[in-house]
């Protein structure tokens, strides 16, 4: 099984690789980090901040243009041009198809912040070393490693709902706005639930932390912050916690896809 | 290989359409071991919905389906057949030998034996030269070809072919019916479809006349001729319009 998903996934990101428009993502993202280093001279104080949680924002971006013009589309595809036909006449059952989408797609994206991740660190790297100290003190590499791979973690959850809704429905569009509505539920969520934690009954914040289990809290992930941080050791076991939690996540959110395609007629 | 038993299907009613799309209506066939067996019909036949009902990429509302003895929705049956579709699409920026490359290693085969049989079905199909370039610039015919070397590559028992001919022009389609004939005399057994008659007249031993999902005949094309007209075309219009 793990050969034809991986031949599957080989052809998926190869496809990728090759698209003019990812092309052209990749060079915008790297000129966007690269304009970071302009971008310093607008801020008076807390330059380091300032141009970290750019770099960041850069390579968020960058992740979600691709996941929501290429990811969610990259099935319907196959479907509307009938390439779905010569893919699955080979041994290959709907659920490995949909693994094959989904490692291919994971394999660019995180060659898309492999790319992005470097030219952002020495982007920063340069800044701090163009600025007196006391502008910004700390650049801690490892905790820059934490909050990139954090930052892929997120965007391959997104990617996993969008392997569930690509097997649900049928067209890229409508997989683009359930895609969509699913992210903005997971950034909203957390603000709902502190503004309910004040102010609503029992029965309100039991639903919420429900919706959480379908809907994950991505500020759990999200370790920018501690890039400039001043104290480099971090307490792991939290961290290793709600990374194993995402894992768990999004092996469900996956098998779920091959099921619900595996049901599905390919009209 | 192939048993076709009793098939009913029916596409779910779109948004505007009175009623369900009835494509197939208790359509049985076999195909045997080294036959080679004609769908023909006009579109909306059920030429296509057949085939992909054998295929699994759809499944029947009523009646039995049997591809090699047990029901097709094992994928490693795939492995005995290969599949011409009717539309010959793949990613657009692969190569032909990432096709062929995919092809081989979903089938388990090895990297020489890929190269060997890649190179024999690319070169046989005249596409030997063109196999780094990417399929987003081949023509409709390129791609068909390309296709039909992706369904040889691994060398299977059985060929399912969905308008073989479609998109070639009139030497690329002497090339193919020469090649389905080569592969008949080697053994294989084919179920094809087409709307050009002429083609399955040379090329098949039976037939199905399919019209709006149901059977209107079913047997040798000798058999069809004798009973309706003078020639194939004669006999299918015959029998549609008799329908009609």
């Amino acid at each position: 099984m793990l050969h034809r998903v991986i031949a599957l996934a080989r052809i998926m990101f190869l496809d990728g690789v090759r698209r003019h428009a990812l092309i052209g993502l990749v060079a915008l993202a790297m000129a966007a980090e690269a304009f970071g280093f302009l971008f310093m001279d607008f801020f008076g104080r807390d330059v380091g901040r300032a141009s970290s949680d750019y770099l960041f924002s850069v390579m968020w971006m960058a992740g979600l243009i691709f996941l929501f013009f290429h990811a969610v589309q990259v099935i319907s595809w196959d479907e509307e041009r009938g390439a779905i036909y010569a893919l699955l006449s080979r041994p290959i059952s709907r659920g490995e198809y949909v693994l094959g989408v989904f490692f291919g797609l994971a394999a660019l994206l995180t060659a898309l912040l492999l790319l992005l991740g470097p030219v952002a660190y020495l982007t920063l790297l340069w800044i701090k070393q163009s600025l007196n100290e006391v502008y910004f003190p700390v650049l801690s590499s490892g905790h820059f490693i934490l909050a990139w791979a954090g930052l892929l973690a997120m965007q391959i959850v997104i990617l996993a709902a969008i392997m569930l809704f690509s097997g649900l429905v049928r067209g890229g569009f409508p997989v683009l706005l359930l895609s969509a509505s699913y992210f903005g539920i997971c950034s909203g969520l957390p603000v709902v639930r502190a503004s309910a934690a004040q102010h609503d009954g029992q029965a309100t914040n039991l639903l919420l932390q429900v919706m959480t289990a379908l809907f994950p809290d991505f500020d759990r992930l999200d370790f920018k912050d501690e890039v400039l941080s001043e104290v480099l050791s971090l307490d792991m076991t939290p961290i290793l916690t709600n990374f194993s939690v995402l894992i768990l996540y999004i092996c469900v959110m996956v098998s779920l896809a091959c099921w619900f395609y595996g049901k599905r007629d390919l009209q | 290989m192939i048993a076709f038993e009793n098939i009913h299907k029916s596409y779910s009613r779109q948004v505007g359409e009175k009623s369900a799309h009835v494509a197939l209506n208790g359509v049985s066939f076999r195909l045997g071991q080294g036959e080679t067996l004609g769908l023909i019909g006009a579109n909306g036949a059920g030429k296509s919905t057949s085939i992909r009902l054998i295929l699994d990429f759809i499944r029947p509302d009523q009646g039995k389906i049997l591809l090699f003895g047990e029901p097709p929705g094992n994928p490693a049956q795939r492995r005995r057949l290969g599949y011409l579709p009717e539309v010959p699409s793949f990613p657009p920026n692969l190569t032909c030998m990432d096709v062929m490359r995919f092809a081989g290693d979903s089938c388990h085969m090895n990297r020489a034996s890929m190269h060997t049989a890649a190179e024999k079905w690319l070169t046989r199909l005249g596409l030997w030269d063109s196999r780094k370039r990417l399929l987003r610039g081949f023509s409709k015919g390129m791609r068909q070809r390309a296709s039909f070397a992706m369904a040889l590559l691994h060398d299977p028992e059985l060929l399912i072919l969905d308008e073989p001919m479609s998109g070639l022009d009139p030497i690329g389609r002497a090339e193919i019916v020469d090649l389905i004939r080569e592969l008949k005399a080697e053994g294989k057994s084919v179920l094809f479809c087409s709307h050009l008659l002429n083609d399955v007249e040379r090329l098949v031993d039976k037939v199905i006349v399919l019209h709006q999902g149901e059977a209107l005949f079913h047997g040798s094309v000798d058999e069809l001729v004798t009973s309706r007209g003078q020639s194939m075309e004669d006999a299918f219009l015959g029998l549609v319009k008799g329908r009609a």
